[in-house]
């Protein structure tokens, strides 16, 4: 009897999936968009920071945070930073001092209560550069630029995605169709998921931004590189540590592992002797 | 990603005919997850551990008054069947969650994202759809499941339909011990369900598993179909069968003749 039910509910599920599959394949179509066929996949990338041993290179990231300061902050907030997390990178906290006092930050008047702003001090978080999400959309082309944060995290292969798209704008191809054309105000950029973003490109020439003394040329591709391992140290500040700590613990466990093994296989000797 | 995996879920009771709307609204505290549903699903997330704990205390009583099973499935017959906790057991299991603790720290310290999806570290924003929605990775197979049913069936419509046989893949193995009524506990000596299950289940759950984290669009559509499809028909159709009609391999006399090759117990019993 319980067969017959069970045989009876699995015909309902098998043939209501048969049924689907039947029209599935009579309408077989592998999807092929104009995205499918321009859509890049990101360029390689290799940042001291890859890898279990990665470091991050300090000179490159104090490169990478002026790109962000010079270039992208007009633009993009970083809101999940504070000036002083910048010590990391290996400023002084007297540099630390300067640069927060750099930016302004919004700020309350102590006499009127009534908002203004004032220049920043070490534990503010980078200000926004838009007062809101309305003015972003209206500076942008109706698109608003996203926090930079966690960038580096939040888009598959983030890295080498970023780096991807700061060097990727270029002149559409010329069999590209017509309603896929960068229209008013977009850029085609075949890393971007549908080809044509509202970013205009951000760098444009070497020597946009001036690197100091024993720094390699800022080429785009430098300057771009630079911005991208900044980026990484923001999604993930103590990645160093991760990693330095990650080391020990492996080690551990595997001494341990290996010990308990050892041991398994001695207490058990004599119970899986043959008689 | 979060958000709308949420969305997703509650979505889920929008399929169950006439009440379905009204049951999501009421259960959301709203039109969409927000603050209300937040709280909930919070309320909810630290109350299951306690439900768990529940759990626990019937595993101590299952494992004291029926006793626990064993991987030939034959019952133990005499003390030569069983060994101490202690140390056999603590050593036994001590170094497999060594071995365990070793992957978990390895994917902790050097693969902290592997499992997760980029889209988490994008701040919820009801107004921008993600191109993909997907699960956790644990409910990919499933979710495979659930996006299987594209065409109604007859009167049911195929987001019931689905919702249905996901829920439905779960409920399934509660109904096992009736669904496969083989007198030979273990697969070790059933080599008919060996092949269905290494061949078949096994090959099945993996594109189930592929498909569930992949975007909806073809092939992935049509290869879940066929995998669900397998499925369903594994533990309704083809375990009720293979249960009636196969010939399973003689079983051991004992635990101990099932690992040292022969049991002195076994002798004296064949004579006597
Ligand atoms: C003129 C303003 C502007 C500047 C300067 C600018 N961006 Fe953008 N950026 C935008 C806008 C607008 C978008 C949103 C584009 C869209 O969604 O179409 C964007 C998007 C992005 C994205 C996300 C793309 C995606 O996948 O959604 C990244 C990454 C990015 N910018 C990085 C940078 C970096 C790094 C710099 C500095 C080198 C920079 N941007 C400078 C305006 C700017």
């Amino acid at each position: 009897m319980a067969r017959i039910i069970s045989i009876l509910v699995g015909l309902f599920f098998t043939v209501a999936l048969a049924w689907s599959l039947l029209v599935g394949l009579f309408n077989f179509e592998l999807p092929h968009t104009v995205e499918h066929e321009f859509h890049k996949a990101p360029k390689e990338l290799h940042l001291a920071s890859d890898g279990p041993f990665g470091k991050f290179d300090r000179q490159q990231l104090q490169r990478g945070f002026q790109v962000y300061k010079e270039v992208c902050s007009a633009c993009h907030s970083l809101s999940h930073v504070a000036f002083r997390d910048l010590t990391a990178l290996g400023y002084s906290d007297a540099e630390v001092k300067a640069i927060a006092a750099g930016f302004q930050v919004p700020g309350v008047d102590p006499a009127t209560g009534e908002t203004n702003t004032r220049p920043g001090m070490p534990t503010d978080y980078f200000p926004k550069p838009f007062a809101n999400d309305i003015a972003a959309r209206a500076a942008n082309n109706n698109a608003i630029p996203p926090d930079l944060s966690l960038m580096t995290k939040a888009r598959h292969e983030g890295p080498a995605y970023v780096y991807s798209l700061l060097t990727g704008f270029q002149n559409p191809p010329a069999n590209l169709p017509e309603a896929n054309r960068p229209g008013q105000g977009l850029h085609y950029n075949p890393y971007f998921a549908n080809l044509n973003l509202a970013m205009a490109p951000p760098l444009t020439s070497e020597g946009q931004v001036q690197y100091g003394e024993g720094n390699p040329k800022p080429t785009v591709d430098q300057m771009a590189k630079d911005v991208t391992a900044f980026l990484v140290w923001t999604a993930e500040p103590k990645l160093e540590k991760r990693k330095q700590t990650g080391w020990p613990v492996l080690g551990f466990l595997l001494f341990a592992t290996v010990l308990g093994f050892l041991a398994f296989r001695n207490i058990w000797a004599d119970k899986k002797k043959k008689a | 990603m979060s958000f709308w995996g949420a969305k997703v879920i509650t979505g889920l009771f929008g399929a169950i005919p006439l009440v379905g709307e009204p049951l999501q609204i009421w259960l959301l505290g709203g039109f969409a997850p927000d603050d209300a549903a937040l709280n909930r699903f919070f309320s909810l997330h630290y109350l299951l551990p306690f439900v768990i704990v529940g759990v626990v205390v019937l595993h101590i009583w299952a494992l004291h008054i029926p006793g626990s099973s064993n991987p030939t499935g034959v019952e133990v017959k005499s003390e030569s069947d069983t060994v101490p906790f202690y140390p056999y057991f603590i050593a036994k299991d001590g170094w497999t969650l060594g071995a365990f603790l070793f992957l978990y720290c390895l994917m902790v310290f050097f693969l902290p994202n592997q499992l997760g999806h980029p889209d988490n570290y994008i701040p919820a924003n009801p107004m921008s759809t993600p191109a993909h929605i997907v699960p956790e990775w644990y409910f990919w197979p499933f979710y495979a499941i659930l996006r299987a049913f594209t065409q109604n069936f007859f009167f049911i419509p195929a987001k019931l339909m689905g919702v249905m046989a996901m829920f439905g893949s779960i409920l399934v193995w509660f109904f096992l011990p009736w669904l496969d009524k083989s007198p030979v506990r273990s697969g070790h000596y059933r080599p008919l369900f060996r092949k269905f299950f290494w061949f078949g289940l096994i090959p099945c759950m993996a594109v189930l598993f592929y498909c569930g984290g992949a975007p909806a669009e073809e092939p992935y559509v049509v290869l879940s179909q066929i995998a669900a499809l397998y499925y369903f028909a594994h533990f309704l159709i083809i375990l009720p069968i293979v249960s009636a009609i196969e010939k399973p391999k003689p079983l051991p006399y004992s635990i101990t003749e099932a690992v040292l090759g022969s049991d002195e117990n076994a002798k004296l019993a064949t004579a006597g």
